[in-house]
């Protein structure tokens, strides 16, 4: 299942509130902050855990997405922006 | 057929593959502006000039290539320090082609008697009688030089967003002035070599 990081509503980013052992059914309260990769849509996610398993090359990764390097190097440089961005407004 | 390809190859094909394809295209580009007594008088101009040769149309083109890549490149570098020259010359080689196609065009002899009898009496150009069937042809070819002008702008466009990443509105206004000044550039250029 997706796990949604996005309000619905008004497009806010969640928090976590609620986390629940799956054995002793034990339940924690509170008001916890996402980890910054889960703040991440889904393909961006993938995009970066490709990036890991291709040891790191853009160059390979292009060649295994059948795009251009500069394509895939612009889709890096956006999403290294966008967690930026978000450490910054942590 | 994909458009999105033909729009922008630049999004899927290697660097070295557009490299090879377009220094080809180039040549054979040339080679067929050669044919056609064309010339490449301008960066995004094509005339008709019986006294090219194949040595003329290639000097002519490859010109325009190196112009515009120097200029977009030193652009691309003070937009987005990674950009690349390669992937710059590619945008520029890729350019040229419907250039090529232009050229081809006006290997029709009808346009070329028309050029002529322009060139032999300009002022008479108001008074010319034509038929309608080479009054349609004349707007067709026009319909289609003005699409091939625009696609090699887009394809240019493509190729230098997609070698710089570039976003911001400012930065498409500068590539426009770019080419208007390697326009220019090229004008004053091109009788000096």
């Amino acid at each position: 299942m997706k796990l949604p990081v996005i309000c619905p509503s008004c497009e806010n980013s969640l928090r976590v509130s609620q986390m629940k052992c799956d054995r002793c059914e034990t339940e924690v309260n509170g008001n916890y902050d996402l980890p910054l990769y889960l703040k991440l849509s889904r393909e961006e996610q993938d995009f970066i855990l490709e990036f890991f398993l291709s040891s790191g090359s853009i160059k390979e990764m292009a060649k295994q997405a059948g795009n251009s390097y500069p394509t895939m190097r612009n889709k890096m440089d956006d999403l290294i922006e966008k967690i930026n961005e978000l450490k910054k407004s942590k | 057929m994909n458009w999105q390809l033909l729009l922008n190859p630049f999004d899927k094909f290697s660097e070295k593959n557009i490299f090879i394809f377009g220094i080809i295209a180039s040549i054979i580009g040339s080679y067929i502006t050669f044919l056609s007594g064309a010339t490449f008088d301008g960066l995004i101009e094509v005339h008709l000039n019986p006294q090219t040769t194949f040595f003329i149309a290639l000097k002519e083109n490859s010109l325009h290539i190196v112009l515009i890549t120097v200029l977009l490149f030193l652009l691309g570098k003070i937009i987005n320090k990674r950009t690349r020259f390669i992937d710059v010359l590619n945008a520029a080689l890729l350019f040229r082609v419907p250039f090529y196609f232009m050229s081809l065009l006006l290997i029709f002899p009808f346009l070329q008697s028309l050029d002529n009898e322009i060139k032999k009496n300009p002022e008479a150009i108001g008074k010319l009688s034509l038929n309608p069937f080479d009054l349609a042809m004349i707007l067709l070819i026009t319909c289609v030089l003005i699409s091939l002008l625009v696609y090699s702008i887009v394809l240019l466009y493509k190729g230098f967003k997609t070698a710089t990443n570039v976003k911001k509105p400012l930065h498409y206004v500068f590539f426009g002035v770019i080419i208007l000044f390697a326009e220019i550039l090229s004008r004053i250029i091109l009788p000096l070599i």
